[in-house]
């Protein structure tokens, strides 16, 4: 991502070109994002983080998050509007009560439970990829707009 | 990171003063991860032998805008964490939403407004202005 980042990456990979070709494209530097409400801030954060995992083989994306919410409210993504093969390199990880150090995000269970931190991979189905049964149960939870 | 105030207020404040002073250590402890992820990346690069890695580890957070207001209640917190800020608002005509980069003191931004809507199933890019 060194070359900076298209704002249409917030968007499905089947966008009009037009419209792809004339998006701004944003300095690789870290991003705040904020709206109001029912704006849609969750689907353009996931689409991103589909469409980064996308850029190559190696790329891998992690979404944090509060598993009530998405699943009150999930993203707006069809996996058939994804990136090939991308939805399984996104990493959806919930944090319960909060984040207190480096270690949370890095994921060690161990410390994590000295930290009174839940942070779990959000999974659906044991043993898959979270993301690829994030993908699969969203034809089954219904749509919220 | 979604919804960065929720995770905040996932634990009780006692006022105020104590809610921005875990704002502020959220972000400084994402900022660092990030960082960290990146030097590993770069590192296990040179490792296998890459002469000049062009990885890097990107923060994205989302965060709500104040009830009744355009902007987050924290932004001049946030803001220092964040070179680049995408704010979303709802179009005066009511066809959906615009997202435009906030102005930065660090030089001229794109001034692009990105126009989208929802669908039943997912977010439609509409159009790009500017």
């Amino acid at each position: 991502m060194e070359e900076g980042v298209r704002v249409s990456h917030f968007f499905p990979v089947d966008s009009p070109a037009e419209l792809v070709s004339r998006a701004p494209v944003l300095p690789p530097e870290n991003c705040l994002l904020f709206g109001p409400l029912r704006c849609g801030k969750t689907t353009l954060l996931f689409t991103f983080a589909a469409n980064a995992a996308a850029a190559c083989s190696a790329a891998r994306s992690v979404v944090l998050c509060r598993r009530s919410a998405v699943e009150a409210s999930p993203p707006l993504l069809p996996p058939e509007r994804a990136p090939p093969g991308a939805l399984a390199r996104v990493d959806m990880k919930c944090a319960a009560g909060g984040l207190r150090s480096a270690r949370d995000v890095e994921g060690n269970a161990n410390n994590m439970r000295r930290a009174g931190t839940s942070l779990t991979t959000m999974s659906f189905a044991a043993g898959a990829p979270a993301a690829t049964c994030w993908a699969a149960s969203q034809r089954a939870l219904p749509w919220t707009t | 990171m979604d919804d960065l105030s929720a995770l905040v207020d996932a634990r009780p404040h006692a006022d105020r003063r104590a809610r921005e002073a875990a704002l502020s250590r959220a972000l400084a402890l994402l900022h660092d991860s990030a960082a960290h992820a990146t030097q590993r990346m770069q590192a296990a690069a040179a490792l296998a032998g890459a002469a000049a890695s062009p990885c890097r580890c990107q923060l994205l957070v989302s965060e709500r805008s104040s009830e009744g207001g355009d902007f987050p209640p924290h932004l001049f917190i946030a803001k220092r964490w964040f070179p680049l800020v995408l704010a979303v608002r709802s179009r005066a005509d009511g066809a959906g939403w615009a997202m435009t980069l906030l102005p930065s003191e660090a030089g001229p931004r794109s001034s692009a407004v990105t126009r989208y809507s929802r669908s039943a199933t997912s977010l439609v890019l509409k159009g790009v202005d500017g």
